[in-house]
């Protein structure tokens, strides 16, 4: 599609087209980004805390792609729409934010990993700036590759409008271990995806970061389409005072013998408003597939809103496991008096718990952050 | 006195009556056990020595080395030396085992910053304890009591007692769940907490354990009140004649 009918697109599509829950109605507060859609590119781009600057990037995406260092075993080049393989090709457009991302991204890198090639490292910083920013970033690993990559979403300070969408084909026999952290100030509405097709055998570990900002979308999508594929995300997702997140998960299993595993921990502080979505649908071709989801949010701050929701579908008689389980509790007297009796304070155990949940998918880690990090923004 | 005394407690929970005037001691080095049936107000008293907020002391003492601990929050107390090993503690996502193990031992070191390794012979003074108890090295990676079974729960709260390092472990039934090979294991452990110089205060329902560790105190817990006081025969005597025979003749003792 080019980009006049995206935009096209854009005018017919409403936000969401169903209610989430008949209580809830939207996890998005959608009018935050409908507000923002007049606005002009972003002219500047915001500054990036040292901290995050220091993990080093291969690549930047700000008011343009900057590709800083070549990297063996994969190409990069500036995304177009009419680059091989073409943005949006993989994922179907279906909402008016996404039709608005189709036909306004100003910046993005195609990434092709050749077949059998092995990338140790490959860091991509998406930044943001005073207006509208839109990053698009597509990447197709080829047979029997391997791949770690970092992805940094961060946007800043300024008043502005963000999205960032990063659609993935990952070949038979390929694996891709990705550490994703996605760091909103609460200045700005951003919606990101990240969306994942697996071929054959192909095997995705996503560790995810969320800290979300005024109102942050946030869709991890996967697809395991080619038999034996498997995924494997977790994620450690905070809202702080004075932000909202809506995180979806999802693992779709379209081939056999697929496997799926989301774990999440989310956390949402003083008036904080956190819903964690982990969804699991198991097609009827998917037979002998294995799927467990899990979510679980803490609720610290008596303002606070949290919402953990698990969802399972299974369309075929023939599976090997599928699971789910998701709570959404305040810090229970139980869970304190334990606590308490190994000499911690209350507010001692709240950050313990907050750095708990920080550190559960393992990028703080990986990436040497501090969690306090997640708070100076 | 060294260790813990309690004297003359009066509790009473949810406006309910539970402890009816309790004396006991654990002096360092030894076990003491309390036995009893369901609701004798065994947990009653683990809970209310520990300071569990909703256990209202109505009239008596606890004291750790002389000195009254009522008044002092239950974080005050374990910094005083006491440890709690529940009988089925809480699970809590977020937080791994080996991350509270490693926050009580820098709460004590007087470190601000709990959660960083300050010493990293801790950490293999874990694996080599979790080794000891027949704890898998994985498990210190593991969120608190998420998905443990019944003997990891047992042996992760051992295992906690041991590097926290307290002066007085307070055991709720560690015997419960377990299995025969379980049971020897942890009474092993009980022995090697007093082999350390702790005193142990070991709650439990039978007298199965004492196959592997001899107590230095019994006592018999009926209806909020110390029954029947004494050496590891009144353990035998509990094993031969059962609670209601103690109960009978605590009543005929008291007229």
């Amino acid at each position: 599609m080019s980009r006049e009918q995206y935009k096209e697109l854009f005018e017919k599509l409403p936000f969401q087209p169903i209610a989430d829950t008949p209580t809830v109605r939207y996890y998005t507060d959608w009018r935050l980004f409908e507000e923002r859609l007049g606005i002009e590119y972003a002219e500047k781009e915001d500054a990036v805390p040292s901290e995050i600057e220091s993990i080093g990037y291969d690549v930047v995406l700000g008011r343009e792609a900057r590709i800083n260092r070549r990297v063996r075993g994969a190409s990069i080049t500036e995304a177009s729409y009419d680059s091989d393989p073409k943005p949006l090709s993989l994922m179907k457009v279906s909402n008016k934010m996404q039709a608005f991302h189709a036909y306004r991204w100003n910046a993005g890198i195609v990434v092709s990993v050749e077949e059998g090639g092995s990338i140790d490292r490959l860091s991509i910083l998406s930044g943001s700036g005073e207006g509208y920013t839109g990053h698009h970033i597509v990447v197709r690993t080829g047979r029997e590759s391997k791949s770690r990559m970092i992805l940094v979403d961060y946007s800043g300070e300024s008043d502005g409008l963000k999205t960032f969408f990063v659609e993935v084909d990952m070949g038979q026999g390929s694996s891709l271990d990705l550490d994703f952290l996605a760091l909103h100030a609460p200045s700005k509405p951003v919606y990101t995806i990240l969306y994942t097709r697996l071929g054959e055998a192909s095997t995705l570990n996503v560790r995810l970061l969320s800290s979300g900002g005024m109102m942050s979308k946030l869709e991890i999508a996967t697809i395991a389409e080619g038999a034996k594929s498997g995924v494997d995300v977790k994620a450690s997702d905070i809202s702080r005072a004075g932000t909202r997140s809506d995180v979806v998960l999802t693992a779709l299993h379209k081939g056999p013998e697929t496997e799926g595993n989301i774990s999440a921990r989310g956390v949402a502080l003083g008036d904080g408003y956190l819903a964690q979505r982990a969804l699991a649908r198991i097609e009827p071709s998917a037979t002998w597939a294995s799927s467990e989801v899990e979510s679980h949010v803490t609720i610290i701050g008596e303002k606070a809103r949290g919402y953990a929701v698990p969802m399972l579908e299974i369309h075929t008689g023939d599976v090997v496991k599928a699971g789910h389980e998701a709570s959404v509790t305040t810090i229970q007297e139980d869970h304190l008096f334990y606590l308490r009796s190994r000499g911690l304070s209350r507010e001692e155990i709240e950050k313990l718990l907050i750095t708990g949940t920080l550190t559960f998918s393992g990028v703080i880690d990986n990436l040497n952050l501090s969690p306090q990090v997640l708070f100076r923004l | 006195m060294s260790g813990l005394e309690v004297r003359n407690l009066h509790v009473r929970v949810a406006g309910k009556k539970v402890l009816r005037g309790v004396d006991l001691k654990v002096e360092y080095g030894e076990v003491h056990a309390i036995m009893g049936p369901n609701g004798s107000g065994k947990s009653s008293l683990a809970y209310t020595i520990m300071g569990r907020e909703t256990f209202e002391v109505e009239d008596g003492d606890i004291l750790l080395d002389g000195e009254s601990l009522l008044g002092l929050s239950t974080e005050e107390r374990a910094m005083k030396g006491l440890f709690m090993a529940l009988q089925d503690p809480p699970q809590i996502p977020g937080v791994r085992l080996s991350t509270i193990m490693i926050a009580a031992i820098n709460k004590r070191l007087g470190s601000t910053d709990l959660t960083r390794v300050r010493d990293p012979s801790i950490v293999k003074r874990m694996y080599k304890l979790a080794e000891e108890l027949g704890l898998t090295r994985d498990i210190l990676q593991r969120e608190l009591n998420v998905g443990f079974s019944g003997g990891e729960k047992k042996r992760s709260e051992l295992l906690q007692a041991f590097i926290v390092d307290p002066k007085i472990v307070i055991l709720d039934e560690p015997d419960s769940g377990l299995d025969i090979d379980g049971v020897r294991k942890v009474s092993e452990m009980i022995r090697g907490l007093t082999d350390q110089g702790k005193g142990v205060l070991l709650i439990t329902h039978y007298a199965r354990m004492f196959k592997y560790l001899d107590p230095d105190r019994v006592s018999v817990l009926i209806d909020g009140k110390i029954a029947l006081s004494g050496g590891p025969e009144v353990a035998k005597l509990v094993e031969d004649k059962g609670y209601a025979y103690i109960r009978s003749q605590y009543m005929a003792r008291r007229g």
